[in-house]
């Protein structure tokens, strides 16, 4: 099985060079602009902002949807059987192609509805694109009691003859303007303005204004006070007449964005701390923070060593080290050896002694002499039948005299090895058997063996 | 063909020149720029040497290499070719290449390892001679690796291209002679009666039945009385050999292993009992397989079988060591010798020769089983062991023939003691050296067991 190896599609001086190309883009391109929503906005998580209304809308109607900009709305209610479009204290009015985008949309959608809670004239062009004859007059309500914030009866029409009226304190209303038309008041201050008005339009789209936005603010509808919260639901559940299908628009488009630092301590308002937290540390990390700061460093340290001749050195060397770490753990180095040569083989089973005789790094000892005695002696006994150290032996064998002397001075030696003489006192086993191994060839020479060739006295015993 | 073994490796001194160059680099950006230029040169050259490197590889890639098979007789010098053949027009330098063979076999011309250059569009040779050594030898692969011209890559690879030297025993005329006075003169071939065979046996008077033909005409004319001359009866025209050839048997200088000199007898016995028209086979146990004849032949053709036998047998390193008397592995071969032994014996009565060495008591029992097995067939069995210290003597000045002996006496003589041990079972073994010739030991079986 062929081993598998881990191919990198991407090298890591390509990722390197990628990182580095992005940095010097980020840098480049300067910090992000954190900005946030002031005013009404749904975006805006701060008290006076109205994003608890979207979370309150999209637990009941999935299909709520938020817009920065009116653009998003195309093709975002087409096809819907029934749809809303919410705009709260606007702060940007509408001009002529906002308010034709947003009428054309919902004109897309088979039963259109809009909610305007406006206590400015922002609202006003829309709504006269939408071809209602209610405005928002754009003047405070002031109370004698309680100055601007009025309580109000606001009812909310039902199909059934059971209408909730909700008696809500407003804050810094406007009162609405009911011209003509089939305009139906639902919502009158105690001052008697009127406070809440609807009306189907011209084109047939559901208009419902309420001439104050704060009762959907975030700080509104987190208060103990649930009045306000159960208005918001009856108001958007009549709306949409209880259609869980309903496509929700919260327009965010409407409203000026401010950074955080324009604001001041004002930023609590539009913003939560957690959020302006996140915010600060996305700033804190942009390479546009930090990277120019680090290269002015990086070329400070540079000229510094480049002035200094030692110090170049030294870096260079330090460099130079770091490459070479580098080589040593990326780069597979081999050791060049020349090729191994094919070895010839020539075993023996007594391989060791051969090549100790070679080397000349033998030693004769006692137990040598005695295979040499042993050696000989078979020789004479399978040749004569007498044994080495017999006096008959020298009766039989030529050249007497000769041998008469050797084989003296081998029984001799072989009785000093065995233990049974001390004599002679003084002998080098070595230096003896070698002596004597001389003089065994010249004995065995004379009876026509050797123990000097190639064909020795072992054939003898091989008979 | 090549087969890629590994990509373009990087050698130490590429990584020095690479680490230079980063110096030099390193130290222009920092203080003198012209330095940079040197160091990118040096990186350059670098590229450019891997460069050459790559196209060289790449070529060798293309290359294709043949070894010549070769046959002789033992001890000739036989000569292979290696050849190395490039296709294309890129010229591969320093190309070292190591020529793998068996590691039993010894070369004695040429070389094994060499730097060469293979000309673009052409091919280099390199002549190999080699003594050649009972058996079948692997020539090959070739190892090869490239070097740039300054060594700092290195490319390795290899080809697959095997050739053989195939060797047969040598057989010296004069000893078969020899062999075929020897014997005639004595009988293992004699069965001292009668009957049809190709010797003079005696002459008597002609009686009724007789063929015609045999009729003594030159005694007829003197002596007016008719004689037929009578032949002697021919017992034993079918033999069977068993070489040991386990890498117990492959020890000892080259050419001089009991393994070679077994095969040298059984070949010169077998040409001996080709001049004859018998018939003979040869098994042989090797360490992982067994080589035999198809069945028992006679003639030339029983002949050139047998040397086929042995000159398909290939050396083996063996999986036990030589010091392991009782090696599992030899009994298990020597049983399926004996196993193939009897598919290729007749019926009749043959003469069967088993060639082992010395071993330990497991040995002792496997062979004496062995031979009882091919005795209790009708069969004349003979074990030969060659003693291994007379093999091993060989090659050593004639100072050190006499040291040898003292120390190896004790071997010797338990190798002895081992063939006594196989007597003492009541096989017919003979112990032999590496001095005996094949009359001599034909002589042994004659004399030690007066075969009759």
């Amino acid at each position: 099985m062929k081993n598998e190896k881990a191919v990198a599609a991407v090298t890591m001086a390509t990722m390197l060079a990628l990182i580095a190309i992005g940095l010097i883009a980020l840098a480049e391109k300067g910090p992000p602009q954190i900005l946030v929503f002031i005013g009404a906005s749904p975006y805006n998580t701060g008290p006076i902002g109205t994003f608890k209304l979207v979370e309150l809308l999209k637990s009941r109607y999935p299909n709520t949807y938020t817009i920065s900009s009116i653009q998003e709305m195309e093709n975002l209610l087409r096809g819907g059987d029934r749809c809303l479009y919410i705009v709260i204290s606007p702060e940007i009015g509408y001009n002529n192609s906002d308010a034709a985008t947003i009428v054309n949309s919902l004109r897309e959608c088979k039963h259109a509805s809009v909610l305007i809670a406006d206590e400015s004239t922002y609202s006003n062009s829309l709504l006269r694109e939408l071809g209602s004859s209610i405005r928002v007059a754009g003047s405070i309500i002031i109370d004698n009691v309680n100055g601007p914030y009025v309580y109000t009866f606001i009812t909310i029409p039902s199909n059934s003859s059971n209408n909730m009226t909700y008696y809500l304190r407003l804050d810094i209303a406007s009162k609405l303007l009911v011209n003509g038309g089939q305009v139906h008041v639902v919502g009158y201050a105690e001052t008697g303005d009127v406070v809440a008005a609807e009306e189907v339009s011209e084109l047939g789209i559901h208009v419902f204004v309420i001439g104050d936005g704060s009762i959907f603010l975030n700080q509104v509808l987190e208060s103990n006070i649930t009045s306000y919260r159960d208005f918001a639901i009856a108001l958007i559940d009549y709306l949409c007449k209880f259609d869980a299908s309903c496509r929700i628009v919260l327009d965010g488009s409407r409203y000026p964005g401010a950074t955080p630092e324009s604001l001041h301590s004002m930023v609590y308002m539009y913003s939560d701390p957690i959020t302006l937290a996140l915010s600060f540390i996305a700033r804190l990390l942009h390479p546009a923070t930090w990277l120019p700061p680090a290269i002015e460093f990086s070329n400070n340290v540079f000229r510094s060593i480049s002035s200094v001749y030692s110090l170049s050195v030294i870096v260079s060397l330090i460099i130079t080290v770091a490459v070479y770490m580098f080589l040593k753990r990326r780069i597979f180095i081999v050791a060049d050896q020349r090729l191994e040569e094919q070895k010839e083989i020539e075993s023996y089973v007594t391989g060791d002694l051969r090549d100790a005789i070679l080397r000349g790094r033998i030693k004769l000892s006692k137990q040598d002499f005695e295979t040499l005695f042993s050696i000989v002696n078979t020789v004479t006994q399978t040749l004569y039948g007498l044994e080495l150290c017999d006096e008959r032996l020298l009766s039989v064998i030529p050249k007497r005299d000769a041998a008469e002397k050797y084989l003296n001075r081998m029984c001799k030696l072989y009785k000093k090895a065995l233990g049974r003489s001390f004599l002679p006192i003084v002998l080098s086993w070595n230096r003896t058997t070698a002596k004597m191994i001389r003089e065994s060839e010249e004995f065995l020479s004379m009876l026509g063996q050797t123990i000097y060739g190639e064909k020795g006295v072992e054939y003898i015993l091989m008979r | 063909m090549i087969e890629e073994i590994t990509a373009i490796e990087t050698t130490a001194r590429a990584r020095a020149f690479l680490v230079l160059s980063a110096f030099l680099i390193a130290f222009g950006v920092l203080y003198r720029y012209e330095m940079i230029a040197s160091g990118i040169a040096l990186l350059v050259f670098l590229a450019g040497v891997r460069g050459y490197l790559l196209l060289a590889a790449i070529a060798l890639n293309k290359c294709s290499a043949s070894i010549t098979s070769a046959r002789g007789v033992e001890g000739e010098k036989i000569y292979v070719d290696v050849v190395i053949r490039n296709p294309t027009r890129i010229p591969i330098a320093f190309a070292e290449i190591s020529i793998r063979y068996s590691s039993f076999l010894k070369l004695v011309d040429g070389v094994r390892a060499a730097l060469i250059l293979i000309p673009p569009r052409g091919y280099t040779r390199i002549r190999l001679g080699f003594q050649a050594r009972i058996g079948t030898h692997e020539i090959g692969p070739i190892d090869v690796v490239l070097r740039d011209f300054f060594a700092f890559y290195r490319y390795r690879s290899s080809f697959d291209a095997v050739g053989f030297v195939k060797a047969v025993p040598r057989i010296s005329e004069t000893e078969v002679r020899r062999l075929l006075v020897f014997t005639r003169s004595t009988g293992l071939t004699r069965s001292r009666r009668s009957g049809f065979g190709t010797e003079f046996y005696s002459v008597r008077e002609y009686r009724e039945g007789d063929d015609v033909r045999r009729i003594l005409w030159k005694y007829f004319a003197y002596k007016r009385r008719f004689v037929v001359k009578e032949l002697e009866l021919e017992t034993m025209n079918r033999v069977l050999f068993i070489v040991d050839g386990t890498n117990k048997m492959v020890s000892g200088p080259y050419g001089y292993t009991p393994f070679e000199y077994s095969s040298r007898i059984v070949a010169s016995i077998a040409r001996y009992l080709s001049y004859r028209g018998d018939y003979m086979g040869l098994v042989i146990a090797g360490d992982s397989r067994i080589y035999s004849t198809a069945k028992l032949e006679k003639g030339r053709k029983g002949y050139r079988e047998i040397l086929e036998t042995v000159a398909s047998y290939r050396f083996e390193e063996g999986s036990t060591s030589k010091e392991d008397l009782d090696s599992v592995d030899r009994a298990i071969m020597l049983r399926e010798a004996l196993a193939k032994a009897l598919q290729i014996l007749p019926r009749e009565k043959s003469l069967v020769f088993i060639f082992t060495s010395y071993g330990g008591v497991n040995h002792l029992d496997t062979l004496s089983r062995i031979a009882q097995k091919l005795s209790l067939l009708g069969n004349e069995v003979f074990i030969v062991v060659p003693i291994t210290t007379t093999f091993e003597i060989k090659g050593l000045p004639q100072w050190g023939y006499a040291i040898y002996r003292l120390k190896a006496f004790e071997r010797t003589k338990m190798e002895l003691e081992f063939v006594k041990k196989l007597r003492g079972r009541g096989v017919k073994v003979i112990a032999t050296g590496a001095e005996h010739i094949p009359q001599y030991i034909v002589s042994l079986i004659e004399t030690v067991y007066q075969y009759h």
